[in-house]
């Protein structure tokens, strides 16, 4: 799992035994910070449990990829296509979620924001309120039955 | 560059319940809104973004709400056009329309400034 460490912000990829009582805690492997940070396990908690969903679902040939959005974190959870840099999905990530946090402030019972581009669609929701899913697909919204799939774990965790 | 005249005709569109159109700056240049200057700064600014995100790719946005009165953002050449729909029309029915009333306005602005 992508971590960002708290001083440098630089990347690190975390191993499953860094993440302990809610917490990930890891020495940056660029500047040396002795990260610990409240974040749930990737097996166990909430993101684990969404990024398994995700390596499930994600074989849908209308879907193009996925990526999870930390406000603080930036990118935790990436399923985009190789050419998609983090830098570049931390950009989109922040964009979106700034526009959905905007009119969110006004419209409150705002619940998930569809953007066309070109023949693609990115569609954004907010998990709680630090954590965005981004899907990406072709031409057509995402499925109804992985949306209800995906609604169902997201209510349950 | 669509006349604002016939751009503010999107106000007897069947399923538009309010619109608002600003420039690139935020400034109102034409509304039928409820609250226009919040309307105004979230069409605008996230008009901004989006365009960020797509470039001139950008074809629009839909915020969907839970009372089903959506709001789409458009980029319409040098504004931005906000709408938000009835609760009963459809957000695909509403996007088509919004579409080929904006091809149309387009269409006439080119005629219009035709040189004789």
């Amino acid at each position: 799992m992508i971590n960002f460490c708290e001083d440098c912000g630089k990347k690190n990829t975390l191993e499953p035994k860094e993440f302990r009582e809610g917490k990930a805690v890891f020495k940056c492997m660029h500047c040396g910070y002795f990260n610990a940070y409240k974040m749930d396990s990737p097996k166990t908690g909430k993101l684990g449990k969404i990024n398994l969903f995700l390596k499930n679902n994600l074989t849908d040939p209308i879907i193009i990829g996925a990526f999870i959005f930390h406000l603080k974190t930036r990118v935790v959870i990436n399923h985009m296509p190789g050419i998609l840099k983090d830098s570049d999905l931390a950009i989109l990530g922040k964009l979106l979620t700034d526009s959905y946090t905007l009119c969110h402030m006004q419209y409150t019972d705002i619940d998930e924001l569809t953007l066309h581009i070109s023949e693609k669609l990115v569609t954004i929701q907010m998990i709680d309120h630090n954590i965005a899913i981004v899907f990406v697909t072709k031409k057509s919204p995402l499925p109804k039955k992985i949306k209800k799939q995906f609604s169902d774990l997201i209510s349950t965790i | 560059m669509p006349d604002i005249k016939n751009l503010k005709k999107i106000e007897t569109l069947e399923g538009v319940e309010q619109y608002i159109v600003t420039d690139h700056d935020g400034s109102i240049i034409a509304k039928k809104a409820n609250t226009p200057d919040t309307m105004a700064r979230i069409v605008c600014l996230c008009g901004k973004s989006f365009h960020a995100i797509g470039k001139s790719n950008f074809k629009h946005a839909v915020f969907s709400r839970k009372n089903k009165k959506n709001l789409f953002v458009f980029p319409v050449g040098k504004y931005y056009l906000g709408v938000i729909k009835q609760k009963e029309i459809e957000n695909f029915i509403m996007i088509d329309a919004i579409v080929n009333f904006l091809t149309e306005i387009m269409k006439k602005d080119r005629k219009t400034r035709r040189p004789i």
